[in-house]
């Protein structure tokens, strides 16, 4: 898009929208592209970006760096060539060694890093150093180039990031390409070397790490099977003469599986959705070779004949997971469609094994999640399914919660929590007064000694949940509750009020509406109006 | 002698306008312009898109106080304002 359209583009965006302030704490200028990418890109989430620039040079002076502080997201953003001028000359006079060269350089950023988050505790991103462009960096036979600098001081930026997130720019470059990703003019006139096109990018990639940090994304995938996860039909071929497996068409679907599967190494969540026979579906995944998918990683299968939108209602209520949460993929335009015509907030994507890849950007997932952590929660949501076949047997609720054998434990909250503190209150959307903290931020309501945080564990007959529920207590005033929707429907929310009161009197309550909440604070009003 | 390049030409209302779109704040009636560095390299750079030229790489952004200075900018790279 060119210039005069984005900035045309920003201009017709709603006034009304909840600000979002950034910091871009760099030594070149990224006028005048990105900020109008940033406005575009937030607007989408109704936020209104306000961007402030700070030098390199200011944010070390103490008078300076109050310009970050309360700021919501802050790009610490060191440009290489500019910053780490007598690199090239060091290697080949051999005045400085590689290592040499490399462990000053990581210390400088970290200081750099470390100054930023003593004044900040909002979101920080640490762009990643490049040096394609210096043109120092031409390779000369076997030189050593500052380019296998950058990457070496890239990787251990990135394995040893704590409480900031690293965004690889070599990447984002690779994306547009070399040739693409600078812009000579704006260089030399106002030292901003990149293009509009590589800054439109990083725009989104900003954009896209906030959401991830966040937690705001989908949480579910409903999978079809026949022509997804494995070509041809089965009730029409059979288990032998599906195409699935190493060679040809049949490793479309496998890689497409693989795919998946590092989805739900990352905490997604996968349910089945087909118009099939149930033993035929449960025998290919249970069977056949060539699968890579495994019985086990599914919470919850839903084949039959039946209307996929109504399989889809079910599979949301099964496994508590809201219909906003779910993305339903599907090589059926009919089924696209009906899903899409009858349950809107539902996401859909066609199934095309060229494209596909590209549509699963709806996705904003954490990499640091532990495997234990994955493998606990798909218990919890396999467990849910059975919660939820025993709640049709039961009579009443209190005879399905008795059966359950739930056990609530309520304590206070140690540093080992404050990583599941902060998700709670950034993933919760039904149950929440809806206020939202980032890790650091709960790490210095942690130091603050009027300030109490309280963490909620369920365990019944069928599993361990872990920690679902999180309260946050400032003298007489709520400031912080939730619980996950993998915990409700069993009065546990009561519970944990009725914990609160016995603890200490609470006159005010926070509440802020995540547009799903209204529930709870007609729950939190009559608590703090002492009807419960 | 004749003269080999030509001169191209944009209205002092368009020029306003385009102004506006980029966030200056101008008084018409003085010729008044409060433009920051920031805003004046949004300037260049919608202006050449707009009038499909370049200006050179020398020019510095800097601070701008009066339509006189914008005039004296684009005369430079052959544009009049009318």
């Amino acid at each position: 898009m060119a210039y005069g359209e984005t900035i045309r583009l920003v201009k017709s965006l709603e006034k009304s929208l909840e600000p979002v302030s950034i910091g871009l704490v760099s030594n070149i200028c990224f006028e005048p592209y990105l900020m109008p990418y940033l406005k575009t890109n937030f607007a989408q989430s109704n936020l209104d970006s306000t961007v402030v620039n700070i030098s390199l040079e200011e944010i070390q002076n103490t008078e300076n760096i109050q310009k970050i502080r309360g700021l919501d997201i802050v790009v610490l953003w060191i440009n290489y060539e500019l910053y780490f001028q007598d690199v090239q000359k060091q290697l080949m006079t051999e005045s400085k060694g590689k290592t040499e060269i490399i462990d000053g350089t990581v210390s400088v950023i970290q200081a750099m890093i470390e100054l930023v988050k003593s004044a900040c505790s909002g979101l920080l991103l640490v762009m990643g150093l490049e040096g394609y462009y210096d043109l120092s960096t031409v390779y000369f036979g076997n030189v050593i180039t500052k380019y296998d600098i950058t990457k070496e001081i890239n990787t251990i930026l990135s394995k040893n990031r704590k409480d900031f997130v690293f965004i690889d720019l070599e990447r984002i470059i690779a994306e547009v390409g070399i040739e693409n990703a600078y812009y000579l003019n704006n260089k030399y006139r106002w030292n901003n070397p990149y293009s509009e096109k590589l800054l439109a990018l990083v725009a989104k990639e900003v954009y896209r790490q906030y959401l991830t940090v966040l937690g705001k994304t989908p949480k579910c995938i409903v999978l079809d099977c026949d022509n997804v996860l494995w070509g041809g039909i089965l009730s029409e071929d059979g288990v032998d003469k599906i195409n699935l497996g190493t060679i040809g068409q049949g490793k479309i679907y496998r890689d497409f599986q693989r795919f998946i599967v590092s989805l739900y190494n990352m905490g997604i969540i996968l349910a089945v959705c087909s118009k099939n026979a149930y033993e035929d579906v449960k025998a290919v995944f249970d069977n056949h070779s060539g699968m890579v998918l495994k019985s086990s990683m599914i919470s919850c299968f839903r084949v039959n004949w039946e209307s996929k939108v109504e399989n889809i209602i079910e599979i949301s209520n099964s496994l508590n997971i809201g219909l906003d949460s779910l993305v339903f993929v599907d090589d059926s335009m009919f089924e696209i469609e009906a899903v899409r015509c009858a349950l809107p907030k539902v996401q859909t994507i066609l199934f095309n094994w060229k494209t596909v890849y590209k549509d699963f950007k709806i996705f904003h997932l954490k990499d640091d999640i532990q495997a234990k952590d994955i493998s606990r929660r798909m218990e919890t949501y396999q467990a849910n399914v059975k919660r939820n076949e025993l709640i049709r047997q039961a009579v009443s609720e209190d005879e399905f919660l008795k059966m359950l054998n739930t056990n609530v434990k309520i304590s206070k909250a140690n540093e080992f929590d404050y990583i599941r503190i902060a998700e709670l209150s950034q993933r919760t959307n039904r149950c929440t007064n809806g206020k939202r903290y980032t890790n650091n931020e709960i790490k210095l309501l942690g130091k603050e000694e009027s300030y109490q945080l309280y963490i909620v564990n369920v365990s019944d007959k069928f599993g361990d949940l872990g920690t679902v529920g999180v309260m946050g207590v400032r003298e007489t005033t709520l400031d912080l509750f939730c619980l996950s929707c993998r915990a409700l429907g069993r009065k546990i929310e009561d519970m944990m009020l009725k914990y609160l009161r016995s603890k200490q009197k609470i006159s005010k309550s926070f509440f802020t509406s995540t547009g799903k909440n209204e529930q709870i604070k007609i729950v939190l009003e009559q608590y703090i109006n002492s009807k419960m | 002698m004749h003269c080999e390049y030509e001169m191209k030409e944009i209205s002092i209302g368009r020029v306003y306008q385009l102004l506006d779109e980029i966030g200056v704040g101008f008084d018409k009636t003085s010729g008044a312009i409060k433009m920051d560095s920031f805003e004046f390299i949004r300037f260049v750079v919608l202006f050449e898109e707009e009038l499909d030229l370049e200006f050179s790489n020398t020019i510095v952004a800097r601070n701008i106080e009066n339509i006189e200075e914008i005039v004296a900018i684009l005369r430079e790279v052959n544009v009049a304002v009318v």
